[in-house]
């Protein structure tokens, strides 16, 4: 039976693969820049962020491109770039329909 | 080791099941408030060994095995250094491994929660619960049915030679060892769903069903050893001849028709197989 493909991406996810569209990091340098990019609204237990890094792994959405002693440095890949330009399109259609919902709540609220 | 470190040692029957990750949570925690604090020799069919400090307030976290824990498997059954960086970095030790999962400690109450994303614990979970599933399956085929199968070319033969109070015995074990796994298999589909509804759970009364746990554990495990003790007896007596017997040796009645019921009182074997009167009826 082919494996599941991950059909969507959780918060987690998604800030993993930002972190990684800006440049090759490590684990503990992913969860530093989540961190520092949401101000820490967004914060990656460390647990997570190894299953994280083994999903995408094993979907090639990254891969190991440098191993120091226990530290390994990944990469992403064009199906990961793939699926975070997904991920931006459907949350950019959330809010493009929030937005549109709020207008039209504003404008039966004057009327 | 000497005797100093000897005595500092103590064990303790698990009340919970391995799968039971909030139960076995709550039980470390609760005897690292003992001053029991788990050892890195972990657990060894359920009993756990501590060592014994002062009591302290530690948090345990079971995290799902993202590869076998088995010594045979893949980095000998701990984790992988990167998982262990990434979690000392975090504040969190590894410890043991208990069933499926490693065992990882922090005594920094501020320490990050190792997950925070539910959805991806339930994912590391259904990855652990599968891999249990097919170890379950593979050691049933290798250790009982394939041996029964090929014992006496089939299970039914194996009955009547065995005897079918074996075979029931076994039977019995199986299907107790089926209902382990279908439990495990509900108990961490349960804990998916509660993760997957945005739970964390950590915290459980142990105590409520460990009197159960602690007496079946011991007799499920003493009574494999009895019937895999009386199977191996069988299986040595057949295939060493331990079920061989001289005929001159026995004296009970002999279950099926010898020469001697045909043959009539005082003639020999060889005068009726020449007697031409057989041959012409």
């Amino acid at each position: 039976m082919p494996r599941k493909a991950l059909s969507g991406l959780t918060e987690s996810m998604f800030y993993v693969l930002m972190a990684l569209c800006r440049q090759p990091m490590c684990g503990i340098e992913v969860a530093d820049f989540v961190d520092t990019k949401t101000q820490g609204e967004v914060r990656i237990g460390p647990a997570t962020l190894y299953t994280i890094l083994g999903k995408f792994e094993r979907e090639k959405y990254i891969e190991v491109i440098e191993v120091s002693g226990r530290r390994r440095t990944y990469s992403i890949t064009a199906a990961g770039l793939g699926a975070y330009a997904r991920e931006i399109r459907r949350l950019q259609r959330c809010l493009d329909d929030a937005a549109s919902e709020e207008s039209q709540l504003g404008r039966e609220s004057r009327e | 080791m000497s005797d100093a470190e000897e005595r500092k040692r103590a064990y303790r029957l698990a009340p919970c099941p391995a799968y039971d990750i909030e139960g076995t949570e709550s039980w470390l925690e609760d005897m690292a408030e003992k001053g029991l604090v788990l050892s890195g020799d972990g657990f060894f069919a359920g009993v756990a060994c501590f060592w014994k400090t002062e009591p302290r307030q530690l948090r345990y976290r079971l995290e799902a095995a993202p590869e076998g824990t088995g010594l045979w498997s893949g980095n000998g059954g701990l984790p992988a250094e990167e998982a262990v960086e990434i979690n000392e970095a975090y504040g969190w030790k590894y410890v043991a491994n208990r069933g499926q999962f490693h065992i990882y400690c922090t005594d920094d109450p501020s320490a990050r929660e190792m997950h925070t994303d539910p959805d991806i614990q339930a994912l590391a979970l259904n990855i652990a619960n599968k891999r249990a599933r097919a170890n379950m399956i593979t050691a049933l085929i290798y250790f009982m049915i394939f041996p029964l199968i090929h014992l006496r070319g089939g299970v039914l033969l194996t009955a009547v030679h065995m005897g079918s109070g074996l075979m029931l015995g076994g039977l019995l074990l199986v299907l107790i060892a089926l209902g382990r796994t279908v439990a495990r298999v509900l108990h961490l589909r349960r804990l998916r769903k509660r993760l997957s509804a945005g739970e964390a759970p950590h915290r459980k009364n142990w105590r409520r069903r460990a009197l159960y746990h602690r007496r079946s554990r011991p007799i499920f495990i003493g009574l494999t050893i009895i019937w895999l003790g009386f199977f191996f007896q069988g299986w040595s007596n057949e295939n060493l001849g331990g079920n061989i017997m001289p005929l001159e040796e026995f004296t009970g009645q002999i279950p099926f028709a010898t020469l001697a019921d045909m043959v009539p009182a005082g003639e020999r074997a060889g005068v009726i197989l020449f007697n031409p009167w057989i041959f012409q009826g």
